[in-house]
């Protein structure tokens, strides 16, 4: 005995089964002679203590629902109502703000939040049309052409360092880099280092910018983002020692994803980053292309923190990761790899199969579902898009 | 040690250590388990050391100018060229500073599992994050998960406190405290009824006391373990100047580890109340030395500790503890 200092009223952890099925529980325990056994009664006879704390939580609701329904009925109608309100305090979103455009001119727009979208490099491409997948159901939606949602991208060009004497070389730079990416049609908009924001392909068209690649929402799954996304590009480098952003790319692009949203009413969860849609159904490998695989100031940019998104790829179509993707992305990134392999497992446990055999399921079904949306030229996209 | 052959289920505890990387597996109603060093040195490379390497069945791995022999053998050679060894792991996860460090943990545990065969399923340890740091261990756990999902193994993965509970404390079903002194960290884990209540680390353990006696004495860290695990007794008469400056720093480890100890279990809101003493059982290399758990009790017993415990004791097998307690954990759900 070490010491006898009481606890204190300390309170039973949720995980426990209820103090009075404990005692039984322990006496049951002791009589399996096999530690195994044994180990194993307890962490069922546990798990059953939390099934059944859960079943009395979702009764002591129901009670309480059915209590404030009655009392709703004597006092006022809003049953509805409250139900929304629940619902959008457990899952915050974002609004988008009012922005208008102020001023169109071929050269610039000018919109009311202040953003200047420079014109003069606008490219036409093949009109932007698309089938998103319902969830669930697996069905195909009706043809679209407004964009769902927004990816973003660093260019990966050369860099030179953010300084007053690279004014010249910065601007060069930056020129050479527009008229490549306007020539490969890579993105929708590109941010300069010193926050001008070009419009490269207009915005009714699909942009050479995301290749392979699947995302999806509560309602809906995206392949191919060329068609569905826009493409959001940051002049910039990962590899460099320049920060991959400047506070002129961030004011700018906070400026123009307010924009966006407010005109196409994209959800935050849509808005997202290379690193995190990006495949290779050559090798059922996420992560073709890493690009602001950390470090996306989703916040500052006036987001929710999307990095803690269960990779969609992964649990609905069974692609994995390697250590080399680990390496180009994130702590952000790893929770949400670590959250979509947990429902890969609990899912092949709920069909009786182990995570390999459901994989395969799940990959039949991303052919499947290619087969439907695959834009024609979609096979050789990750040769041939940008970063 | 030679790998065993394959179990009937072929279910595989691992634990993945700082400095040791252990596998447990049931074979014929008993445990057996393989070990290797997680740690190599680099050789230069000649087309002569590789083929004397390989007819001698020396793990190694071949990297350009390089041969990186891994495991077992990487301290025999670091010894022969007086250097030290390179470790895939520091403070208990992968080591940010090894550029190698994924490459070569991969190595070292197929040497011990091989590659899986198909469904079979694999149980290994992860430390807890020390107190007030969660959240750092993600990029380690997620990093071995893919290695070991990679050789084909179905993955799981267990605290490695929680592991030593499994290994040791059948007796009072599953219900006490479990501690893991291994190189980079001490894993600290009460369990009760086998419910993980309270998981923590505390980033002090085999690496500070070696580093720190190799600081003061001119002695290689790798010298230093050696003979820490091989003569070292803590017991407060010292044969040498090594023993010595070893005392003390295991005397500090002892006092941080049970001070965190205590602040742990007296600012934890969600425990049990329990209606009768727990034990305490220890286990990991750095808990060998003859005179550990004395010197732990005897620190524990001033401290004020607020739970009372009916025994502290050192594990039947300190090294492989937390490896069968993998084991079990796998086991227990099939």
């Amino acid at each position: 005995m070490i010491a006898k200092e009481p606890m204190g009223p300390l309170s039973i952890a949720s995980r426990l089964p209820g103090w009075s099925r404990t005692s039984a529980i322990e006496r049951r325990a002791q009589s399996f002679g096999d530690p195994i056994e044994r180990l194993r009664y307890l962490r069922r006879a546990n798990a059953t203590g939390q099934r059944s704390s859960r079943r009395n939580w979702i009764a002591c609701l129901a009670l309480t629902m059915a209590v404030v329904s009655m009392r709703s009925d004597a006092i006022n109608r809003e049953p509805a109502t409250r139900a929304i309100r629940v619902e959008t305090v457990a899952q915050p979103v974002l609004e988008t703000r009012n922005v208008w455009p102020v001023e169109q001119t071929s050269d610039h727009d000018l919109y009311s939040n202040g953003l200047r979208i420079e014109n003069a490099l606008q490219i036409s491409n093949s009109p932007r049309s698309y089938h998103a997948i319902a969830q669930g159901s697996g069905t195909l939606g009706p043809v679209r052409t407004q964009p769902a949602g927004i990816v973003f991208h660093t260019t990966e060009s050369h860099q030179t360092p953010f300084e007053p004497e690279q004014t010249s070389a910065l601007k060069r730079i930056g020129q050479e880099l527009l008229l490549y990416v306007r020539n490969q049609r890579a993105y929708h908009f590109v941010i300069d280092r010193f926050g001008r924001v070009h419009r490269i392909v207009a915005e009714s068209d699909a942009a050479n910018h995301a290749g392979p690649s699947v995302w999806a929402d509560s309602k809906w799954i995206y392949l191919h983002l060329n068609e569905s996304f826009l493409g959001v590009a940051f002049e910039g480098s990962t590899y460099s020692d320049e920060a991959a952003m400047t506070e002129a790319q961030l004011r700018s692009g906070k400026a123009l994803v307010e924009i966006l949203r407010a005109k196409y009413n994209l959800p935050a969860e849509d808005c997202v980053v290379h690193a995190q849609i990006s495949v290779n159904p050559g090798n059922w490998r996420i992560g073709f292309h890493t690009d602001w695989g950390m470090g996306f100031p989703f916040r500052e940019i006036g987001l929710t923190d999307n990095y803690q998104i269960p990779n969609p790829s992964i649990y609905l179509f069974g692609f994995q990761y390697d250590p080399v993707y680990l390496s180009a992305t994130g702590p952000g990134l790893w929770k949400s790899l670590a959250e979509a392999e947990e429902r890969v497992r609990e899912a092949a446990g709920q069909h009786g199969m182990n995570p390999a055999e459901y994989r395969k399921v799940l990959q039949q079904r991303f052919r499947d579902r290619q087969s439907v949306v695959q834009p024609k030229n979609a096979s050789e996209e990750n040769q041939h898009e940008s970063n | 040690m030679s790998r065993t052959e394959t179990t009937k289920n072929g279910t595989i505890g691992l634990d993945v250590g700082t400095s040791r990387i252990v596998t447990a597996r049931q074979i014929d109603n008993e445990i057996k388990y393989d070990t290797q060093l997680n740690a190599f040195v680099a050789i230069p490379y000649s087309k002569m050391t590789e083929n004397v390497l390989r007819k001698e069945g020396v793990p190694h791995t071949v990297d350009g100018g390089e041969i990186l022999v891994h495991g077992n053998e990487s301290e025999k050679f670091a010894d022969l060229l007086n250097k030290d060894t390179r470790r895939t792991m520091t403070r208990g996860v992968l080591n940010s500073d090894e550029p190698e460090n994924v490459r070569l943990i991969r190595e070292i545990t197929q040497t011990l599992t091989g590659k899986a065969e198909k469904g079979q399923k694999i149980y290994f340890t992860v430390p807890a994050a020390p107190l007030g740091a969660e959240g750092d261990l993600t990029y380690h756990e997620t990093t071995l998960r893919q290695i070991l999902t990679d050789l084909g193994f179905e993955v799981r993965s267990v605290n490695e406190g929680l592991a030593v509970v499994y290994a040791e404390l059948e007796s009072s079903n599953y219900t006490g405290i479990g501690i893991s002194c291994g190189g980079g960290l001490c894993n600290i884990c009460f369990s009760y009824l086998s419910v993980p209540i309270l998981s923590f680390s505390v980033p002090k353990a085999g690496d500070f006391i070696d580093a720190s006696s190799a600081s003061v004495t001119g002695e290689r860290p790798n010298r230093i373990r050696i003979q820490k695990e091989q003569s070292f007794y803590i017991n407060g008469h010292f044969e040498n100047k090594l023993h010595q400056v070893l005392s003390v720093y295991y005397d500090d480890m002892i006092q941080t580890l049970v001070a965190e100890l205590r602040n742990a279990f007296q600012s934890a809101r969600n425990l049990p109340r329990l209606t009768r003493p727990i034990p305490l059982v220890l286990s990991g290399g750095t808990a060998m030395p003859k005179g550990f758990r004395d010197r732990f009790e005897t620190v524990l017993r001033a401290s004020n500790f607020p739970v009372e415990l009916s025994e502290v004791r050192t594990a039947a097998d300190p090294l492989t503890t937390t490896a069968k307690g993998a084991l079990v954990a796998a086991l227990s759900e099939m």
